[in-house]
């Protein structure tokens, strides 16, 4: 019980709440707290006490959190995100007020300039089909693989394990369960592979752009690892602790080079603050006659949506339906 | 990589709408625009790409990013470039085609039309007033507009 809660509920929090307390550093350059200010303004001692406090505030928000944790862990084990929840409102809230408060009393007026690069012309960043490829040709091995070993796979093996480490579902050998980790790979692949698509054709080019579009195109081999081995695991025994470090370990590899390449990123590669007015709340971008549909994020790494723009919005509930599509599926698969 | 490249402002705001820089032994030749000035986009992107067109950064045959590309970037609607592209197509500078990026032309130079050379005087004198009401002195402007047709001609 007391693993499982660390596990479970403090684990994520904890991870949650150190972000949050270090979200101030994951900035553009003249952007503070999603505020366009004087790029020495984080380092003077008004942005240090408006630092400082904001890190209070988060540490007090994790009190409530934990105690929520501890509830739901006693009381409704399927509250788990609701702590995390809370967490993530109540800093959101102090965030928006340093916001404010720059904003008002220490915001930069800057001029709105952009641009475009006219030459040379060729600038691919999708064109590394290699990286594409490997990842689906793993996922078709494994099918093939598994084809070939066919008679060697259990008439029922496990396909779910409990936070205790055991397995807790149980499936009969049929091609729609042997297969099913091999297609969800697939699934995912094409799911990482077309948002890349969408903000290398569809978002404004910058170094932050062309990051993204190449991190989620080597995000599909962890997640093709992970569905490899899990489609393996009936002939092969694999033990839990090796698919979690190729996921985690992927993933932290892939955010950590993300980070590292954005940190080494020249003042002339990045880009320049935007004025406040098309930030909302200094994270939301909105410009209504920008056909962006993604734009880099003002507030850290990746890319945020043109919440201006209404095919930004289709896109968005397309990727939500996309995304929650092999949860139903799998919801249907085990009744 | 691309090599995207943050705008500097440079001393003379005039001189701002485009670039260009070498990174790499290659020549990176942007285009810029100040959305927060008065001037409407459309204008400023036909008079940036003319002043590249003019000064020869950007030579015949080449090809100029798709309209979606562009207005993407700048973060203006697709029309504004189109009509952009147009308008540079109709002075000659541009060959358009569907289908096809916007090729840059040999442009033969149209003779010298009295009408049109006094129109374009009087937006060098229309300019030079704004300059002076800025409070700009008479040689800092006499500086400006030589720097000015000598980078053109060069």
């Amino acid at each position: 019980m007391k693993a499982t809660f660390l596990v479970v509920q403090v684990f994520p929090l904890f991870v949650t709440a150190v972000l949050l307390y270090f979200l101030p550093h994951f900035t553009s350059r003249g952007v503070f707290f999603g505020a366009t200010v004087d790029r020495n303004f984080p380092e003077s001692l008004e942005g240090k006490k408006l630092t400082y406090s904001y890190r209070f505030e988060v540490v007090i928000w994790t009190i409530p959190g934990l105690l929520l944790a501890f509830l739901a862990s006693v009381k409704s084990p399927g509250l788990t995100a609701t702590p995390i929840f809370l967490l993530v409102l109540l800093t959101a809230f102090s965030y928006y007020r340093r916001f404010r408060t720059i904003h008002l009393r220490f915001g930069k007026r800057v001029r709105d300039i952009r641009d475009v690069q006219l030459l040379p012309a060729t600038y691919g960043a999708f064109s590394a089909a290699w990286i594409t490829a490997i990842p689906f040709l793993c996922l078709l091995f494994v099918a093939i693989y598994l084809q070939l070993r066919w008679n060697d796979i259990p008439q029922s093996f496990p396909v779910h394990y409990g936070a205790d480490g055991l397995p807790n579902r149980w499936a009969q050998r049929t091609p729609g369960s042997v297969f099913a980790p091999v297609f969800f790979g697939f699934y995912m692949n094409v799911f990482m592979l077309a948002l890349a698509w969408l903000n290398q054709h569809w978002a404004r080019r910058s170094s932050m752009q062309q990051l993204t579009v190449r991190c989620l195109q080597w995000i599909t081999w962890p997640l093709s690892g992970m569905f490899a081995l899990i489609a393996l695991s009936p002939v092969l025994p694999i033990p839990i602790w090796v698919m979690v470090i190729v996921v985690l370990g992927g993933i932290i590899a892939i955010v950590a080079w993300m980070i590292w390449k954005y940190a080494s990123l020249t003042d002339e590669e990045e880009s320049a603050p935007q004025p406040d007015n098309l930030w909302k709340a200094g994270s939301f971008y909105y410009a209504p006659d920008d056909p962006a549909l993604f734009v880099g994020k003002r507030t850290g790494l990746g890319m945020t949506m043109n919440f201006g723009n209404r095919w930004s919005w289709v896109v968005m509930v397309g990727v939500c339906l996309a995304a929650g599509l092999p949860v139903v599926i799998a919801v249907l698969l085990s009744r | 990589m691309f090599r995207l490249q943050s705008p500097i402002l440079l001393d003379r705001p005039k001189l701002t709408v485009y670039c260009m820089r070498t990174v790499h032994s290659e020549i990176i030749v942007n285009l810029r625009i100040d959305m927060t000035s008065s001037i409407p986009a459309y204008r400023q992107i036909v008079d940036g790409l003319r002043v590249l067109l003019v000064s020869g950064q950007l030579k015949s045959d080449t090809a100029l990013p798709s309209v979606r590309r562009m207005a993407l970037d700048l973060g203006v609607h697709f029309n504004t470039v189109a009509e952009a592209y147009r308008s540079l197509a109709d002075e000659g500078w541009l060959d358009l085609k569907h289908g096809r990026s916007a090729l840059v032309i040999e442009r033969t130079t149209p003779p010298t039309d009295n009408q049109k050379l006094q129109d374009l005087a009087q937006q060098f004198r229309s300019l030079a007033a704004q300059m002076r009401a800025h409070g700009v002195p008479v040689n800092r402007i006499r500086t400006e507009l030589l720097a000015v047709a000598e980078e053109i001609l060069s």
